[in-house]
């Protein structure tokens, strides 16, 4: 495979104050609560202002749910089930 | 230009904490909007993975891209998935780039993996499991195509 391409990007000011916004969510995301990884084990969610805003078993159904919503205000994410992952 | 990243914490077997190492990601919708979402940086894929609904949202067509066969350590035919394989943006904010690597869209649900092929090919990737944090090193240079 090719290597891959690199390019400078630099977010517009509104783009930048959306993703500013999301980087507490992020931290709570990281940091999510026992009783929420139990609650969306193997669920997609989609989380906003430490909150999750919607969850689904598969992103097409998320995206179903979120239809009309502004999707760049908003963590999408997939919560794994409580088990030792070996991706494949 | 490096940075790093705090790792995410899910549950493991018995409920026990388990650590993960990730990286926030953005991309572009087909209608021109950003997503951010939440990818597992896995040194041990080949190529970095989501879901076939991933590809639609981004505005490509599942069935242009190369196609493979996803195997894992189960060998057995019927744990073969099918893969398409493109060439996908993706906007890394703390580096300020916009980086396009091999990227596979795996038939059905899939996690939402960076793997080797592109990323690790732009990054110096340094897992610190000790401090749970990865530090990440931009090293191709801006404007690179390789190869």
């Amino acid at each position: 495979m090719v290597r891959p391409l690199v390019q400078s990007w630099s977010p517009s000011e509104s783009e930048e104050a959306a993703f500013r916004a999301g980087d507490e969510t992020l931290q709570w995301l990281c940091d999510l609560p026992a009783d929420m990884r139990r609650q969306y084990a193997g669920k997609w969610i989609a989380a906003k202002e430490r909150g999750v805003i919607a969850a689904a078993d598969s992103l097409d159904a998320l995206l179903g749910l979120l239809e009309g919503s502004d999707l760049q205000s908003m963590i999408i994410d997939r919560v794994e089930r409580p088990a030792w992952m070996v991706y494949r | 230009m490096s940075f790093s990243k705090p790792w995410r914490t899910l549950s493991g077997p018995d409920d026990r904490e388990k650590r993960l190492p990730i990286l926030d990601v953005y991309l572009r919708t087909a209608h021109g909007s950003f997503i951010r979402e939440v990818f597992v940086v896995d040194s041990g894929a080949d190529v970095s993975l989501g879901p076939r609904r991933l590809c639609e949202l981004v505005g490509l067509r599942w069935d242009e891209g190369e196609m493979i066969e996803l195997r894992g350590i189960a060998q057995r035919r019927e744990c073969v998935v099918p893969g398409a394989v493109h060439r996908l943006p993706i906007y890394v904010r703390e580096a300020g780039c916009k980086l396009t690597i091999p990227f596979c869209f795996a038939a059905g649900d899939a996690p939402l993996l960076l793997g080797r092929e592109g990323f690790f090919d732009a990054f110096r990737v340094e897992f610190d499991k000790r401090r749970l944090t990865t530090t990440f090193e931009l090293f191709a240079e801006v404007g690179e195509v390789g190869r």
